[in-house]
């Protein structure tokens, strides 16, 4: 019985409040953290038209876009929209979808239209809007 | 004392093995009762595994049956499908053309070709009757029924047949933009195809964005600033193309949206009917 009193006694100790971990006040970083995990920087392309279009949204996002900050309400953003069109049909078509994205970015009244993602952003993948796709299931 | 105690457990132990377990716990017989009763727990998964092991040993239609009841009931309505087919013919024959034909339609498949082949294979009066009226469900989804054509039969209650009867106008005649005259409205006036397809806000954006831009251009070009005058000439023209080109993939979205939810509507009706298939044959249970 003693020795169970003494061990409970001990382990209370172990457990106290330490004086190396005091409250204490802490610089606040107001910085909303963009997170862009979505966005490949990478140059790497197929051919020499991928690679300029490639540098050109990277330019942006660099120059641009990053320092903005985050303000795309859809996901994926405008300039990954263009790419990713870009790449599922062809410069004609995918050019006419990012115009299309565009105009739609500009009415704030659209928003309950669209399917709002794990990251809080507006679900809108270009293939809902490819001419050969027949499904459309997220507006 | 110690010695009675000792006594006394050693008798305690006697009882234990006279009625302990008898042999033939996995007989047929047994495990039959079991898998019914994990039917009717709804524990499918276990129940068809268990009827699985019935049927290796002892083949019966009423088992391969009940494997298939449990897949239909798991979802599963390929594997469901396939089940069905082989029992066609068996004693469970008809109810298994019905449920064949059920899941048939579960998986969204033409039904009115294999309702064809089981036209004059049914005895049974209510089977019968369930057949005709999943028959008709399958024609009215393809939008094979005219709704001049239709004709309620005695197979439908009168509530019933007067919603199919919308449900047949409805396939027949889907509510369908076309996407070439959304395109072509886009064209002449700016938004006006996105409003033809009942997207107003997207609609009067295009207006605004554009007819901004033409704006600017125009009274760029009238003050002489023709180079200003260009920027904004091509900047209109990039938003309408774009506008043109989303009003017709507006229309097309608009199409399959409203397919899809006929479907699901006709669905859920059907759902609640049970696919006019009897109760009785996906299992009774007490």
């Amino acid at each position: 019985m003693k020795f169970f009193l003494l061990s409970l006694f001990f382990s209370y100790f172990l457990f106290a409040q330490t004086d190396w971990q005091r409250w204490q006040k802490t610089e606040i970083n107001y910085t909303e953290k963009v997170d862009n995990s979505g966005r490949s920087y990478s140059l790497r392309a197929d051919d020499p038209f991928e690679f300029l279009l490639k540098a050109s949204a990277v330019t942006y996002w660099f120059f641009i876009s990053d320092v903005d900050g985050d303000n795309c309400p859809f996901d994926p953003s405008c300039s990954s929209f263009f790419l990713e069109s870009v790449k599922a049909s062809n410069i004609v078509e995918g050019t006419l979808m990012f115009a299309d994205r565009f105009t739609r970015d500009f009415n704030v009244f659209n928003r309950n239209d669209y399917r709002v993602t794990r990251k809080g952003r507006l679900a809108d993948p270009p293939e809902k809007y490819l001419l050969s796709t027949a499904r459309s299931k997220d507006k | 004392m110690m010695r009675r105690i000792f006594l006394l457990s050693l008798l305690s132990l006697f009882p234990s093995i006279l009625f302990s377990q008898e042999s033939g716990l996995f007989t047929p017989e047994k495990r039959k009762a079991f898998a019914d009763n994990l039917f009717c727990e709804k524990d499918y998964l276990r129940a068809s595994e268990e009827y699985e092991a019935i049927n290796s040993v002892v083949k019966n239609d009423s088992l391969s049956y009940y494997i298939g009841l449990c897949l239909l009931k798991m979802n599963d309505y390929e594997k469901a499908k396939d089940h069905f087919f082989l029992l066609r013919n068996s004693s469970l024959g008809e109810e298994s053309r019905l449920l064949f034909l059920k899941t048939s339609f579960l998986l969204n498949k033409n039904v009115a070709g294999e309702a064809d082949s089981f036209q004059n294979q049914f005895v049974n009066k209510d089977l019968k009757t369930s057949f005709r009226r999943l028959e008709l469900a399958a024609q009215i989804k393809a939008g094979m029924i005219q709704t001049n054509l239709f004709s309620p039969t005695n197979d439908f209650e009168e509530n019933d047949a007067q919603i199919l009867k919308r449900f047949a106008e409805n396939f027949s005649h889907p509510q369908r933009k076309s996407p070439f005259a959304a395109a072509l409205f886009s064209a002449m006036v700016p938004g006006a195809g996105k409003i033809y397809t009942k997207n107003y806000g997207d609609g009067i954006t295009s207006f605004i964005v554009t007819g901004l831009f033409a704006f600017l251009s125009y009274d760029n070009f009238r003050a002489h600033h023709n180079a200003r005058g260009w920027i904004f000439a091509g900047t209109a023209a990039f938003f309408n193309a774009g506008n043109i080109y989303g009003s017709y993939i507006s229309a097309r979205n608009y199409n399959l949206e409203k397919e899809e939810e006929l479907n699901n509507e006709f669905d859920s009706f059907l759902n609640s009917k049970n696919y006019f298939v009897p109760k009785e044959i996906e299992g009774s249970c007490k």
